[in-house]
């Protein structure tokens, strides 16, 4: 959120798991009538065009499938934590169970039999889009081509293929 | 793996916003590992002074340098392999599918190489002494010996005089092959672009630089050690050519650590405002104290004022070994340490007693275990090959 006097507090608390229950980020208690702006911003895998993580990965256990979604092999992976060193966006980590390298696979599971993401299923109100972004009649495409869209941390060159409408300037 | 725990959440703390799937990942195995990689190199780049440049002042270090090479050549990938990896069962995945555009990837076969340069120059040094071994000494050790000699027992003057052609060519590629293992290991850092203190071209000159400081440093430091523990004298001529070497490369050294941090400063990307949080604050005291001021600008004093004595080159390299190692953890741990989200922090807090696997393999344990080892297999090589004695072979 943005304060009158210009200061930025970003949080996550509890990685977000439980929600956004009270108006206090960073522990601090601020009154509603200071804020100018707040609001939350869902972070993912960019599935970029040009993957860091992809790049470094030195088994070549993390690959860039056909139609652009990146994925890790869970029985090549070496567990050397390079790609999660290199993703400028934070969004790899190491899964609990199964102790190799993970991330978001845009539910390639589903997306490739025709269905949704879940996380676009679970939107209640229809803000995740999820589509091919060449096919010129899908409404990613259009939204991309003719509304206002940006992307997360341009200037490292991965060019991430997560949209953002509406995007803010603090965020991060 | 704790149950209930993210790999990585046991260590560290986290401030301010910081993405929810941040940790330090890499911990201090990371750290070791280009820290024991660079001793290799500068222990390997001394015994080359002589048998290369023809230093001939180094020669009663020539062979120790050596020997105390391969064995931190050993030791040197351990880090990675034994403790850091999450599979390490998979570990040799590197050598079946290599995907060279990562600077991991060059590991197996870089590692190997440098291996096997460092192994076949230490056979050719030691041909005489091993052949004479296998021809007088009897039961396990002198099947150890026969086994070692590869079948050669050619000792003729022809024969010798190829050796040391040999050895002489084997310390000369030798070179740019310590160079390239060190100057990748550098390379590995800074190549990520998403960590703004160590993506810099400049990297791995900073740690090739430092590899052959701290390697020089090492050997000072272990052959006086290993002088007073034999009640032999310490050769103060070789002593001071060493602390000679090391003075320079220190120079170099902190010339470019120095040039790294100035040029950050000065292009002030978006990223330097918490960048120079980290690096003066934060990270001030490791860096400017234990890193720069006690790692290379007291040993410099200590090295350059004249007629160098044996306790002074012993503080300077003991310091120096310090402050190398210092500066890996900063750039390991500091590097990390601010959040790519630029709004937060993270603190990375070493498992001392360990209470599961987790915190046996990435604590103090572990660490304890990589330092001691390549001393422990220096001494076992030095039953088989002596490194103090001249007179066996050349």
């Amino acid at each position: 959120m943005e304060l009158k006097d210009g200061t930025v507090l970003i949080d996550s608390p509890k990685e977000g798991r439980h929600g956004y229950l009270k108006n206090d980020p960073q522990g601090k208690n601020i009154k509603e009538e200071d804020i100018t702006k707040g609001f939350f911003v869902c972070k993912l895998c960019n599935q970029c065009e040009k993957p860091s993580c992809v790049q470094v990965c030195p088994v070549g256990a993390t690959y860039k499938t056909h139609d652009g979604v990146t994925l890790v092999d869970r029985k090549w992976c070496i567990g050397c934590g390079y790609c999660v060193m290199n993703c400028p966006y934070g969004a790899r980590f190491f899964h609990p169970v199964h102790n190799v390298a993970e991330k978001c696979t845009f539910c390639y599971h589903r997306i490739t039999k025709g269905m949704n993401s879940v996380c676009m299923d679970a939107c209640a109100f229809g803000a995740r889009k999820i589509g091919d972004i060449n096919d010129p009649q899908s409404e990613v495409h259009k939204l991309i081509k003719y509304g206002r869209t940006f992307v997360l941390k341009p200037e490292y060159g991965n060019k991430p293929m997560v949209f953002y409408i509406g995007h803010d300037h603090i965020v991060r | 793996m704790a149950a209930g725990h993210v790999h990585g959440e046991l260590w560290t703390l986290k401030e301010l916003f910081t993405y929810p799937n941040e940790f330090i990942y890499w911990t201090v195995h990371i750290a070791i590992y280009p820290y024991l990689t660079g001793l290799v190199a500068g222990a390997f780049v001394l015994s080359s002074l002589y048998h290369v440049f023809g230093k001939n002042e180094l020669k009663p270090v020539a062979k120790f340098s050596l020997i105390f090479s391969f064995a931190l050549l050993i030791m040197a990938p351990q880090p990675l392999l034994l403790f850091h990896l999450t599979q390490p069962q998979r570990a040799l995945n590197v050598m079946f599918t290599p995907h060279f555009y990562s600077a991991i990837a060059a590991f197996g076969v870089v590692f190997s190489t440098y291996m096997a340069i460092v192994a076949a120059e230490i056979w050719f040094a030691y041909r005489p002494h091993i052949i004479e071994q296998a021809q007088t000494r009897k039961g396990l050790m002198g099947t150890l010996y026969k086994l070692m000699t590869l079948g050669s027992y050619d000792m003729s003057k022809k024969a010798l005089h190829i050796d040391q052609k040999a050895i002489k060519f084997l310390a000369a590629i030798g070179i740019p092959a310590a160079c390239f293992l060190h100057g990748y290991v550098g390379f590995i850092f800074g190549s990520v672009k998403s960590v703004a203190f160590w993506f810099t071209p400049l990297m791995p000159l900073i740690f090739l630089m430092s590899a052959i400081v701290s390697g020089i440093a090492l050997c000072i430091f272990t052959y006086i050690i290993a002088m007073k523990l034999m009640k032999r004298e310490v050769d103060i001529a070789a002593t001071k050519s060493m602390g000679q070497v090391l003075a320079w490369f220190i120079v170099v050294a902190f010339v470019l650590e120095l040039l790294d941090v100035v040029a950050h400063g000065y292009a002030a990307k978006k990223d330097w405002e918490i960048l120079s949080t980290i690096i003066f604050d934060r990270f001030g005291f490791n860096i400017f104290v234990l890193q720069w001021g006690l790692g290379f600008v007291v040993p410099l004093i200590l090295l350059f004022l004249p007629t160098l004595t044996v306790g002074r080159a012993f503080i300077s390299s003991a310091l120096v070994l310090m402050g190398v190692f210092m500066m890996r953890w900063n750039v390991v741990i500091g590097g990390q340490s601010m959040s790519k989200s630029l709004e937060g922090y993270m603190d990375y807090k070493m498992p001392i007693i360990p209470y599961n696997l987790e915190t046996f393999r990435e604590g103090l344990v572990a660490v304890i275990f990589l330092l001691v080892m390549p001393f422990v297999l220096l001494w076992i090589f030095n039953k088989i090959l002596p490194v103090f004695n001249n007179k066996a072979s050349h």
